[in-house]
């Protein structure tokens, strides 16, 4: 399974001997190959070389990195019991690792490239004298984060748990939700440096084969220096780069990875970070919260209309502000206008400047308010609480009816479950406003079609990003603009070629036994 | 890929290109929220609007400082010509901004042009893209103008005081779009809500008061012929199945006092008939009302007593309805209360011959009265005696 | 050519749409000017003509199936009158697609935006086309599913 891309150094620097050395398997002699290991590991002062005597005569080594393994556990378990073996009769060096050391995984080692491998990963490396065979022993152990709340997914109902930045914990957390040896877990490495963990989760039989395949051919063809976030891979699979519309849908949340890898889709985990990839994805997926699966269904239900009602006023409502105020003035009612009209008529600008100028105010302080200290948080938001409220209005910079507006659009914006397709749309107001500037509602209408448009000719790895809307499949209906209820919940969506249907029996609706009430 | 982006170029540039034709900012339009229409002594249009003026400090503040009085916001301005559009022209000399029509909700018409012929005045109104088809008509017995100049003490303006007169449907309510059908159908007959100063009261300045309602205009052929009172006008209503509010007070035969009764509900269906060379029509009306106030010693929770009182009501009504027809059928001999429709509608072929001489035959169709009245509650409790 | 797929229910909506949007700017004035106050008879009058049409197509469709109507003319008529229909049917295109573009062009400056030169925004609505026909046949269906339940609230 294991992804036997070699590393490939820099060619500039003596990367051809680097090269050749690591591909060699294992020199008996010890010296030599402390040799080598002393050239690969040079000026690496994390990297610790111990060597010591078993039994009072083999020389043996142990080599790990500081901070990546368990050193008490070195200690206890690997040293103390094969440097006071005394009994000198029986050494056999191959019968006392395996009846001495109390280590649970080890590994034999038969080449250089693998104990370069296994040691970045944290487990130390014993080496024996005379000995063909190295020993990786399973002792990584790392600083790492606890498991918490993932901050940016928060739910009110749902497991408070969240993927962390290291694979393996990922997995597990995945393992545990899904008990069936049919969750398969595929390893990559991507990164000629940083060689980082990929790991492509499905489960066999739901999930469509040459889907598989093609996800795996798309991360394999990656030849990059460095995978730093799931980011990275996101940008560098998807199908359409030039779209500013996520093709893949990102969470922190197991719950959620899990529903989606019970619906036939492919979870793709990277290490080093807590956000998972999800693909293929459609444009009402990314609505979704997983929340929604664990309220009553009326209430997901409501919740969801509520959300697109919200992406209509974060994408619309300044333009639509911009176009009735220069343009369409008798679609406001009387009274309204005129308030209006009293409260535009000391601003210098035209109503496009003017939202122009609020929307970007706003969008400047959401962005500094997302990356300032604690500490000075709380001064800017009042800062900024006043300069697209009371203090623009009083400098007869902005009208009224504008900062509403801006503070209906800024909080619009956030009711979308999904940061990365909330910030599109965000993005996308701004040539919408433009276009109502010049054409009025006219050119909404034609901003908004060019949108759908471009939404239609997405397509999530093969799999059209606006269905089951359009294409319209209406068994997948029952989970996009409404949530239906469990037990109706009956059949999977449809993705791409073969696929389990059914989730679940049918008739499930929960009725109370009348025989018993008699 | 190439194409893609020679298309992308052009539209940017198509684009940038672009100026804002259309665009009117709300600083330079001047939103016109009722117009006068009076008739000069040489046969010019004199046309007056009412404009909303800004307030020059932005907006109320933070603070919340109340507005000034609500009239002191408007703006007067009156231009001559011989059609409205020169009016306007002459208009627009005077006003430094645009005019934003699309909010001109009230149409005042002086009393002595609509009798020289409202139609090819309103089709200004209904031609531009501007107007409303929804703004409401009305007739002043003086001149627009001095109506339009009002000051409300309360409303903003002096055509919104007009608008909520209207709206309250105590008496005519007609919209430029009724105004259209009235004088397309038919009969060629309109009615018109009429509106009059109402006297300040003594300490107060003359401008401080409203505009009402009390008659209504009748027009024959776009002309105005003549005005009934309040009282007639709401047995037109009743006759034009248009009756929302009306109090009807009787005085019963045999009691002291009397029996005051509030409208809930009433229907009128007029049910035409041509025997052979008469025409009749007979007016079937429903009613239900409620007792408001009972001056007399009758105890109303008495089935018999009930039915007594119905019957009164249904007189009442009739005797109404036989008032209105006595001016407007005989005297004045406009059908406003829309039997020609009715006929064209019951007998269509017949209604060819009738039409040619509709006019004179109005007169002479024979009404009777088909009135049932309902009273359903009589009220809460009794003043105990 | 390009071989795009739609489903039956893409085909529908599209042609909806391009029915409805075409015929509502310009249907009801020419069927009034005919008809007066019974113009609501005329759609139950028209409705077999559509409808033979349609079974028109639908039968010569059965026959040729994997065939444009270019290609199945010439097999009817012969090559010469197949191409001379051909290309009145690409004229007939051309003519009604320039008639539905001034109307719309029309329309909008008339109602909406009266100073606004018509070639700016009959500009506009072809770049949008172009953007379109640009995704293939079927982004334009899917288009078209995606905009028919807005589409068909308003009308």
């Amino acid at each position: 399974m294991f992804n036997r891309k070699k590393f490939t150094f820099n060619k500039q620097n003596k990367g051809q001997q680097v090269d050749k050395e690591v591909l060699k398997p294992l020199y008996s002699n010890l010296e030599k190959n402390l040799e080598v290991l002393n050239f690969l590991y040079k000026d690496c002062s994390d990297v610790v070389f111990r060597s010591f005597v078993i039994a009072g005569h083999i020389k043996a080594q142990l080599i790990y990195i500081k901070g990546m393994s368990n050193i008490e556990e070195i200690d206890n378990n690997v040293l103390t019991p094969l440097m006071q073996q005394t009994d000198q009769n029986s050494i056999n060096p191959i019968s006392l690792i395996e009846h001495r050391l109390s280590v649970a995984e080890i590994t034999k080692i038969e080449s250089f490239d693998t104990c370069v491998e296994q040691l970045s990963v944290g487990n130390p490396i014993l080496l024996l004298e005379d000995n063909r065979q190295g020993y990786a022993l399973g002792l990584a152990k790392w600083e790492k984060r606890a498991i918490e709340e993932p901050s940016g997914e928060l739910v009110v109902r749902g497991p408070r748990e969240g993927f962390t930045e290291s694979v393996e914990v990922n997995t597990s957390l995945l393992r545990r939700k899904i008990k069936s040896p049919q969750l398969k877990m595929k390893t990559l490495k991507v990164g000629s440096y940083t060689q980082t963990t990929i790991m492509i989760t499905y489960i066999q039989d739901l999930s469509d084969e040459t889907l598989i395949e093609e996800i795996t051919q798309r991360i394999k063809r990656i030849d990059i220096d460095g995978i730093l976030e799931s980011g990275y891979i996101e940008e560098l699979i998807q199908d359409n780069s030039y779209s500013p519309f996520p093709q893949v849908l990102v969470t922190e949340r197991p719950d959620t990875a899990v529903s989606n890898l019970l619906e036939g889709r492919v979870v793709i985990v990277v290490d080093g970070t807590p956000f998972v990839l999800v693909a293929p994805t459609t444009f009402y997926s990314l609505f979704q919260s997983g929340e929604d699966y664990y309220h009553h269904f009326i209430i997901s239900t409501a919740t969801r209309w509520l959300r697109f009602l919200f992406l209509f006023i974060s994408l619309l409502l300044p333009s639509l502000y911009v176009a009735v105020i220069t343009y369409h003035q008798e679609m406001v009612p009387t009274t309204l206008l005129l308030t209006m009209v009293d409260s535009r008529e000391a601003i210098p600008f035209p109503a496009l400047v003017e939202a122009l100028l609020m929307e970007i105010t706003f969008e400047g302080l959401r962005e500094a308010g997302l990356r300032l200290p604690k500490q000075v948080g709380a001064a800017v938001s009042i800062v900024g609480a006043l300069v697209i409220g009371q203090a623009a209005v009083a400098a007869g910079l902005v009208s009224d009816p504008m900062v509403m507006v801006v503070a209906l659009t800024g909080i619009a914006s956030f009711t979308i479950p999904r940061y990365n397709i909330a910030i599109p749309f965000r993005l996308l107001r701004f040539p919408i406003m433009l276009l109502a500037g010049t054409f009025g509602l006219l050119g909404i209408m034609m901003g908004l079609l060019a949108i759908i448009i471009h939404l239609s000719t997405l397509r999530s790895f093969g799999v059209p990003y606006l269905s089951p809307m359009a294409p319209m499949k209406r068994r997948d209906l029952k989970d996009t603009l409404i949530r239906a209820p469990l037990w109706k919940l009956n059949t999977r969506p449809h993705l791409t070629g073969e696929y389990n249907k059914y989730r679940q029996s049918s008739n499930q609706k929960p009725f109370p036994n009348k025989n018993e009430e008699e | 890929m190439k194409g893609l982006k020679i298309i992308w170029f052009i539209g940017i540039f198509l684009f940038l290109l672009t100026g804002c034709w259309d665009r009117r900012e709300t600083n330079d339009l001047w939103v016109v929220t009722g117009v006068g229409l009076d008739q000069t002594e040489n046969g010019e249009i004199e046309l007056t609007v009412e404009i909303h003026s800004p307030n020059r400090d932005g907006g109320e503040g933070m603070g919340g400082e109340s507005n000034q009085a609500g009239g002191n916001k408007m703006i007067h301005q009156t231009g001559k010509g011989i059609s409205i559009p020169k009016a306007i022209e002459d208009l627009d000399t005077q006003l430094p901004r645009e005019i934003l029509w699309s909010h001109t909700k009230a149409i005042v018409i002086n009393k002595a042009l609509a009798e020289t012929g409202i139609r090819e005045e309103l089709d200004f109104f209904i031609r531009h893209p501007e107007p409303r088809l929804r703004s409401y008509v009305f007739i002043s017995k003086g001149s627009a103008k001095d109506i339009m100049a009002l000051l409300p003490p309360l409303e903003r303006s002096s055509s919104e005081v007009l608008i909520e007169l209207a709206k309250s449907e105590v008496l005519m309510k007609v919209t430029l779009f009724d105004l259209m059908e009235m004088l397309k159908g038919e009969s060629d007959a309109a009615i018109l809500p009429m509106v009059d100063k109402l006297p300040p009261e003594e300490e107060e300045q003359s401008l401080e008061t409203i505009a009402y309602i009390n008659h209504s205009a009748i027009l024959k052929n776009g002309k105005m012929v003549g005005s009934i009172d309040d009282r007639l006008t709401r047995g037109v209503l009743w006759f034009r199945d248009e009756i929302k509010e009306s109090t009807v007070t009787i005085q019963p035969e045999n009691a002291d006092g009397l029996i005051s009764m509030n409208l809930i509900k009433g229907t009128t269906k007029l049910i035409p008939e041509i025997d052979g060379n008469e025409l009749k029509m007979t007016i079937q009306i429903e009613t239900i009302d409620d007792v408001i106030q009972n001056k007399t010693d009758w105890d109303l929770n008495e089935i018999e007593i009930q039915r007594a009182l119905e019957k009164e009501l249904a007189k009442k009504i009739e005797i109404r309805l036989t008032d209105t027809l006595e001016i407007v059928q005989k005297e004045m001999e406009v059908d406003i209360i829309e039997f020609a429709e009715e006929f064209r509608r019951k007998h269509p072929e017949k209604w060819k011959d009738i039409k040619k001489n509709w006019e004179e035959r109005f007169p002479s169709v024979e009404v009777t009265f088909d009135i049932k009245a309902n009273v359903l509650r009589t009220g809460q409790g009794n003043v105990p005696w | 050519m390009e071989k795009g797929k739609i489903s039956a229910l893409q085909m529908s909506v599209m042609m909806y749409h391009a029915i409805i949007a075409t015929g509502i700017l310009f249907i009801p004035k020419t069927v009034f000017d005919a008809a007066q106050q019974d113009i609501w008879i005329s759609p139950i009058w028209a409705f077999p003509l559509g409808l033979l049409s349609v079974y028109i197509a639908y039968k010569l469709h059965k026959l040729y199936p994997d065939d444009t109507i270019m290609q199945y003319s010439q097999h009817i008529l012969g090559a010469f009158f197949g191409k001379v229909l051909g290309l009145i049917l690409l004229l007939l295109l051309y003519t009604s697609i320039s008639v539905m573009v001034w109307q719309y062009g029309e329309f909008v400056v008339s109602e909406f935006l009266p100073h606004t030169p018509k070639y700016v925004i009959v500009g506009m609505m072809i770049l949008l086309c172009a953007f379109a026909v640009h995704g293939g046949l079927e982004v334009i269906g899917r288009l078209a599913e995606m905009v028919f339940p807005f589409f068909s609230y308003f009308f």
